[in-house]
């Protein structure tokens, strides 16, 4: 498709001024499309874990807090020296709490992360990779396109600027690995 | 992905748009600082012309000068003006180039 793009554009730009014309929407076509697939590959970038991760790591989170919570709260031992001048716990009731209502706090908080994936559009891992790895072959291939339609329209003595963020693979790919 | 075979000579042809991009703003810099310059020197002059002769001594010519001059100095304003608003979308053009240049540029260190 893009060989019989680049065959009209050559012919076009030799023969009539509108070709620059045709030429700026065909470039700014493709600029729109690769803008469109980098913007579909941020959404599933950004797309939430799948719940078996959400929940591993919280179960991880409260474990690790239950872990320290254990090294610092107050044991009942502390309670039943008999000698003088006996002082009350200083470490923190809080850690104690942690430990005694571990459980609760853990379900709670399960149960906020079931009630929040209903409503949410999770990814798994192994398919977020298939999809970026294909969005990414599209906007290369776009990417691709564009360079071969602007030294096409280079060659024909009509100059178009590149984009900063252009893909170097594709700035800088041989003619014939253009379409 | 698809391998895409790369040819490190392009990076010169990309290097000479950034030397063009960056010659177009660098010459367009010149042109507005010359014509300040010219701006600089007339208004130096009106006020040397304004110093130098008293009301008592000007006269028709004085006054036609000094309209003159203050013409070619409005005249200047509006070019400076002009060429200025003219440099930014070279200034942009040379940025962008310089950019992709670099990062091509970078590309191909990290192929090696």
């Amino acid at each position: 498709m893009t060989k019989a793009v680049n065959k009209n554009v050559a012919s076009l730009l030799s023969s009539t001024r509108s070709a620059g014309e045709e030429l700026r929407k065909g470039i700014q076509n493709l600029r729109d499309h690769i803008e469109h697939l980098q913007g579909l590959k941020e959404e599933v970038l950004k797309r939430p874990v799948a719940y078996s991760v959400a929940e591993k790591r919280l179960d991880d989170w409260v474990a690790g807090q239950v872990m320290f919570a254990r090294e610092t709260a107050t044991k009942p031992e502390a309670f039943v020296s008999s000698r003088p001048g006996w002082a009350p716990p200083r470490f923190p009731f809080v850690d104690s709490m942690i430990v005694a209502l571990a459980a609760q706090i853990k379900q709670s908080m399960q149960e906020g992360l079931r009630e929040l994936y209903e409503g949410l559009d999770w990814v798994d891992e192994a398919d977020r990779q298939a999809e970026i790895a294909k969005l990414d072959q599209e906007i290369l291939d776009a990417e691709l396109a564009e360079e071969s339609i602007i030294r096409t329209a280079e060659a024909a003595g009509f100059p178009v600027r590149r984009r900063a963020e252009a893909d170097p693979r594709a700035v800088l790919a041989t003619d014939e690995a253009l379409p | 992905m698809k391998a895409v075979t790369i040819d490190p000579k392009r990076l010169a042809v990309i290097g000479a748009i950034r030397q063009k991009d960056l010659g177009a703003s660098s010459k367009q810099g010149d042109k507005i600082l010359s014509l300040a310059q010219k701006r600089s020197a007339l208004e130096m002059e009106l006020h040397r012309l304004r110093v130098d002769y008293s009301p008592a001594w000007r006269n028709d010519a004085y006054n036609q000068k000094i309209k003159q001059i203050e013409a070619e100095i409005a005249a200047l304003k509006q070019q400076i003006s002009a060429e200025t608003e003219a440099k930014e979308p070279m200034r942009e053009a040379a940025t962008a180039s310089g950019t992709l240049y670099d990062r091509c540029a970078e590309y191909l260190e990290g192929l090696k």
